[in-house]
């Protein structure tokens, strides 16, 4: 595979890391419907993340190890904030599909990535939108998920 | 292909300098004046010369709209249609939808800017935009909507894949976008 093709790989991975970290974070701040947003996207980017791991291992690379810790997704004080962290995590994890999605794009080896980066950065977009009308957010929706300012 | 048409002008002849033979002729041939059928002659022929240049660019410009609408990638083209119907369907949303239109309406005109702006990347013609929708048109639904968002969702993520390079991850972008909007007219 692509050695560039791998990073975006990694980068993902990386990605799906400090997602499950967040929302083992911000899941105890919610209740009711979040709650149980929180849970369902937790195991989604638990799965994804076993299955973006194996992807990189099947490539011969060794996946990138979690973070030992994430200073930075400590501020969450109640469920809005836990929202906003939420709207954060789908949009880095969203960022960096898409970018795995556009360096296989750019290669033609790197074609067999482009549909599992297509359906992740979709899966992200929808949970931000998930997310967004918990956070008070007037604008519920992101034009270019992976792209944008929110990104 | 585009240096083709679009490369400097040739060089105009070099014109010989006054009084200077240019060339092949006869350094006499100049002494004696035109004659009156000369001039007749080289008239008509310049008149059609200028017709024949008239009707070659007339042809040369269909091809060259021929040529730009082969440039521009397939995909992009359907990309561009589909999100011009978005707009005008969710432009339809009833009345008591309007943030709701507004949103999903601001995000298929970016949608459609930054495809046009991609088509323009790679052809001169003119990108062209459908008429606005009229407002006598008939309101509807949010599921109807929806399932237009599905629908719009996977054939961007469709055409992103038979695209390369910067143009693939625009319309895979667009794609997550539009299941996002289905997900919000739940």
């Amino acid at each position: 595979m692509n050695p560039r093709v791998i990073l975006a790989w990694q980068a993902a991975l990386a990605a799906e890391h400090r997602a499950c970290y967040g929302y083992g974070v911000l899941g105890p701040r919610c209740t009711g419907a979040a709650f149980d947003l929180a849970r369902a996207c937790a195991e989604a980017h638990q799965g994804l993340r076993l299955r973006t791991a194996a992807a990189i291992a099947a490539a011969g690379a060794d996946p990138v190890p979690p973070e030992p810790d994430y200073p930075d997704l400590y501020s969450v004080t109640d469920q809005r904030s836990a929202g906003r962290l939420a709207v954060t995590l789908e949009d880095g994890c969203a960022e960096a599909w898409r970018y795995l999605y556009a360096t296989a794009a750019a290669t033609a080896s790197g074609r067999p990535a482009r549909d599992p980066a297509q359906r992740a950065l979709t899966a992200s977009a929808v949970r931000g939108v998930q997310w967004r009308p918990m956070t008070g957010a007037v604008r519920l929706t992101e034009p270019f998920p992976g792209i944008g300012p929110g990104s | 292909m585009d240096e083709l048409f679009s490369g400097p002008p040739a060089e105009p002849p070099a014109q010989p300098r006054s009084g200077e033979p240019d060339g092949d002729e006869p350094p006499t041939a100049h002494k004696k004046g035109p004659s009156r059928r000369t001039v007749v002659v080289c008239a008509v022929l310049s008149v059609l010369a200028g017709a024949g240049t008239g009707v070659a660019a007339a042809v040369a410009r269909p091809q060259r709209a021929v040529r730009d609408r082969a440039t521009v990638p397939a995909p992009l083209r359907t990309a561009l249609a589909r999100e011009y119907r978005l707009l005008a369907l969710t432009d339809r949303l009833a009345a008591e939808e309007s943030t709701l239109a507004r949103q999903l309406h601001n995000d298929h005109r970016a949608h459609a800017r930054a495809v046009e702006a991609a088509i323009r990347e790679v052809s001169a013609a003119p990108v062209t935009s459908p008429t606005s929708v009229s407002h006598a048109a008939p309101t509807v639904t949010r599921a109807q909507v929806r399932a237009a968002e599905r629908s719009a969702a996977a054939a961007a993520a469709t055409d992103a894949a038979r695209l390369r390079g910067k143009q693939a991850a625009l319309l895979a972008s667009i794609a997550a976008c539009e299941a996002g909007h289905a997900e919000l007219l739940r």
